[in-house]
């Protein structure tokens, strides 16, 4: 992603699936580093600060924010799995079929994620 | 001669110098994550139960958990921070930028596994 114009005059569905892989691989890896920096509580400042922190993170956004973060994960698994799979059985022909395929597993997924999730954040004991 | 040509002088880490090695342990990394990521998933948020230090230390005194969540931290680190890197290869800097970030992203990337693996620590005493 170069130049945004290559989403203008490349109009297929890999450059869309490329595009997605990388925005959602930059905002996996800027959770990465906080997401390790704030499990390190315990360490830092001992069991009842982690916990602490554990429940002030128990939010209406941060539960956004995990939701956003897991459908990222999703789509960059299933988007990745699809690469490596087209790459290894030269699958490029079927390109168009595949990715809507794996996109499809990847809403699903998505899908039966947030049907489970967004309740607990409730109904948690 | 192409190698003693001034343009290759003091040009670190390009693909034509470290091979096909990164490529081929981003795919690596990447097809563990893709099995090791819904696992985290699985029994972190997924669970049903409300994060607390508890919950993580009953699953850490295993040691096989222990040893797959190092694994995690450490696929993980290198498979952002590859991604990162082949990002910035993607526009090409210059040399000098590209030693830069070279070391900015070895430092990262070890001060975060250590943190991140000292951070399980208090979970197993």
């Amino acid at each position: 992603m170069r130049a945004p114009s290559e989403f203008r005059l490349n109009r297929h569905a890999g450059q869309w699936a490329f595009g997605l892989q990388r925005v959602t691989g930059l905002l996996l890896v800027l959770y990465l580093a906080p997401h390790v920096l704030l499990n390190g509580t315990a360490l830092l400042y001992g069991p009842d600060a982690y916990n602490e922190l554990a429940a002030r993170l128990s939010t209406p956004f941060a539960h956004g924010v995990e939701l956003v973060v897991i459908a990222a994960v999703l789509a960059h698994l299933g988007n990745g799995v699809r690469i490596i799979l087209m790459d290894l059985f030269a699958l490029s022909r079927q390109q168009k079929r595949i990715t809507i395929v794996f996109a499809a597993a990847t809403l699903a997924a998505l899908a039966a994620v947030a049907a489970f999730l967004v309740p607990s954040w409730w109904g948690a004991p | 001669m192409a190698f003693s040509t001034p343009c290759w002088r003091g040009a670190t880490l390009l693909p034509e110098k470290v091979g096909l090695w990164p490529w081929v342990l981003q795919r690596a990394s990447g097809l563990f994550l893709a099995v090791a990521l819904p696992v985290h998933l699985w029994v972190n948020p997924l669970s049903g139960y409300p994060l607390s230090f508890e919950s993580v230390a009953v699953r850490l005194r295993f040691a096989e958990w222990l040893a797959f969540d190092i694994l995690l931290l450490a696929a993980c680190l290198y498979h952002g921070i590859n991604g990162l890197w082949s990002i910035l290869l993607d526009y090409n800097p210059r040399a000098s930028r590209r030693r830069a970030a070279a070391i900015a992203f070895l430092i990262l990337g070890s001060v975060l596994f250590v943190y991140g693996a000292l951070a399980l620590r208090p979970f197993r005493r």
